[in-house]
């Protein structure tokens, strides 16, 4: 119906970081919901980039990421942080500002 | 140290990272706990970053990193306010023996779901290890704390945080705003039972100038000073003032010294003691100033020497006024033995005063200090200042053998006894002097009572004075007014 309109509109490709701690709880529990929400709203059109900031802190500083996990999305512009496991999940998907209604 | 041989047993003493802050070391009985955590609270602007910092910037002047992790201010901010102090952060950031660390999280961040300060750890456990930092500082936790919304989650990562401290054998200061009263922050008490060490910084409001106390509540394994110590941020950083409750009221007493007058030294049992404080109270012409300048021109003349701090009147309305009871004071400022100090207490702040005060004190070396008259700090409508100004000249003071003397103006009438306890300075000082006229039939009579007296005996009764062309007169015997206040015991 209106898929081809909203392909219009998202037509972009996602450039995400996620800054986790090893394979801490939450740091997993991202992980994993990163996966589903790329696969359901971004397929094909999405780059994440995992960063263990155990083992590179100087990008953590530099980044100034100082809770775990943290996802960036670097683009599409502007630049958004989302902090936690991401289980809010609507939060998620309005910062990322895909729509999640695509269903209706 | 190892303890005395023969005591009952062997007391472990706790290792001490020395703060080389003014004074403070002095309360800390060393310094702040080593590998332990210590924390600084106190509403905003109190002082604690600056306190915070101060420690750092100190440890690593004496060849100890430090790491200063900012959890509100921006890293800029913090170098700024330093260099106000005239600390360089910036050379020894790049010197890499001090490292500032930003913490504070995007405003516009989204939080989505459960997260820990791993970040921070992991960013810490670098940069203390690239600079071998063992000093840590984490300037307003609570604003780390905020992004938690459940105080369930606070505390554990609030634990976790500790045990990374303690692990690495960190010393470390947590700064955070205090509990005021039963709101939200009280939430962050837990931290006070967290750490080995609490400190409280607290300014009071209202007096015309702010006035900053420090007080530790708390430092297991160890003794400390216990009172409110007042406290000044100057350029080059924190001053503490500490007051010893002991060196108050255990200081020895000098031998008496003649007031100036005979029949004064026999109501006070040869006169005043030396290195006493003596307080001269009474309402607006009574006659304060005559006794003052009646002790100095006496002291002077002995050879001793005395500073006047004159917050009245200019030096030379002062003698000019004394010429009048026939107190000539030229002599002693001509042979040098007597040194006026004048300055108005709106000039500056009351710590200003007191450091002019104290340098000059330091520099002069005299035997006795007067003072006239602490309440002009009062006139600014703040009896906490001239309290403060008293009660810190006063000790600094007796630490040094010299004798204060204080002419503090009351507002008269037949409340002048708890007026000068209500300004809390009669707790301070060794001899009340209290002066007042009195109505007797159609004329008004001077009087003058003893109200107290550290180790001396004295009367307990108002004695009939007047002041003549030849100083002051005690007339003899009872008074002819009204009796004294209280039936105390028998004089």
């Amino acid at each position: 119906m209106n898929d081809a309109q909203e392909v219009k509109r998202e037509d972009k490709v996602y450039v995400l970081k996620l800054y986790v701690a090893n394979d801490e709880r939450n740091s997993q529990i991202a992980r994993d919901n990163l996966k589903q929400i790329c696969t359901e709203y971004l397929k094909g059109r999405c780059e994440v980039e995992e960063i263990d900031i155990l083992k590179n802190y100087t990008a953590a500083m530099k980044e100034k990421i100082f809770v775990t996990p943290t996802l960036v999305i670097v683009s599409p512009e502007p630049r958004t942080s989302v902090v936690g496991n991401l289980n809010d999940r609507e939060k998620v998907i309005s910062a990322l500002r895909v729509r999640s209604d695509h269903e209706t | 140290m190892s303890g005395e041989p023969g005591t009952a047993g062997y007391i472990q003493e706790l290792e001490k990272a020395a703060t080389h802050i003014s004074g403070l070391d002095e309360i800390l009985c060393g310094g702040l706990p080593e590998g332990r955590t210590t924390l600084i609270e106190g509403g905003p602007g109190t002082g604690k970053s600056i306190l915070g910092l101060e420690f750092l910037y100190r440890g690593v002047l004496a060849g100890q990193a430090g790491v200063f992790i900012s959890c509100e201010e921006r890293a800029k901010a913090v170098r700024r306010n330093a260099l106000t102090l005239g600390w360089d952060i910036e050379a020894l950031e790049e010197d890499g023996r001090m490292s500032i660390i930003e913490a504070h999280l995007d405003p516009e961040s989204v939080v989505s779901g459960d997260f820990n300060i791993k970040g921070l750890l992991a960013i810490l456990e670098g940069q203390a290890g690239s600079l071998k930092a063992k000093r840590i500082v984490f300037d307003a936790i609570d604003v780390l704390l905020r992004l938690y919304s459940d105080p369930g989650r606070e505390r554990a990562e609030m634990y976790a945080l500790h045990e990374w401290l303690l692990s690495h054998e960190m010393t470390a200061i947590l700064t955070v705003k205090a509990a005021q009263g039963n709101g939200a922050e009280r939430r962050y008490e837990f931290l006070e039972y967290m750490a080995d060490c609490v400190i409280r910084l607290i300014q009071r409001p209202g007096d015309w100038v702010s006035t900053r106390e420090l007080q530790v509540l708390k430092y297991r394994g160890s003794d400390f000073g216990r009172n409110a110590y007042p406290f000044v941020i100057r350029p080059g950083g924190v001053n503490v003032i500490p007051i010893s409750e002991f060196s108050l009221q255990h200081a020895p007493l000098g031998p008496h010294l003649s007031t100036g007058n005979t029949d004064l030294d026999r109501l006070f049992g040869g006169g005043y003691r030396k290195a006493s404080s003596i307080l001269i109270a009474g309402s607006a012409g009574t006659g304060k100033t005559t006794f003052a300048s009646t002790f100095v021109k006496a002291a002077c003349q002995r050879g001793e020497k005395v500073l006047l701090i004159g917050l009245e009147e200019s030096q030379e309305s002062m003698i000019e006024n004394m010429l009048g009871p026939g107190i000539d004071l030229r002599p002693a400022i001509e042979s040098e033995k007597l040194k006026f100090v004048t300055a108005m207490p709106e000039a500056f702040a009351t710590e200003k005063h007191l450091i002019l005060t104290f340098d000059a004190v330091d520099g002069f070396r005299p035997e006795h200090v007067v003072v006239d008259a602490i309440s002009a700090f009062q006139r600014m409508g703040s009896s906490r200042a001239a309290f403060e100004f008293a009660m810190r000249l006063v000790n600094r003071c007796k630490d040094r053998g010299i004798t204060t003397l204080l002419v503090n103006q009351s507002s008269g009438g037949v409340e002048d006894r708890q007026v000068i306890s209500g300004l809390g300075i009669s707790s301070i000082v060794d001899t009340i002097l209290l002066l007042r006229f009195v109505e007797a039939g159609d004329t008004m009579r001077r009087q003058l009572l003893v109200i107290k007296s550290r180790g001396s005996r004295h009367s307990h009764n108002y004695r009939d004075f007047s002041i003549t062309d030849r100083g002051i007169e005690l007339a003899r015997g009872a008074p002819s007014g009204q009796p004294a206040g209280r039936g105390g015991s028998g004089g």
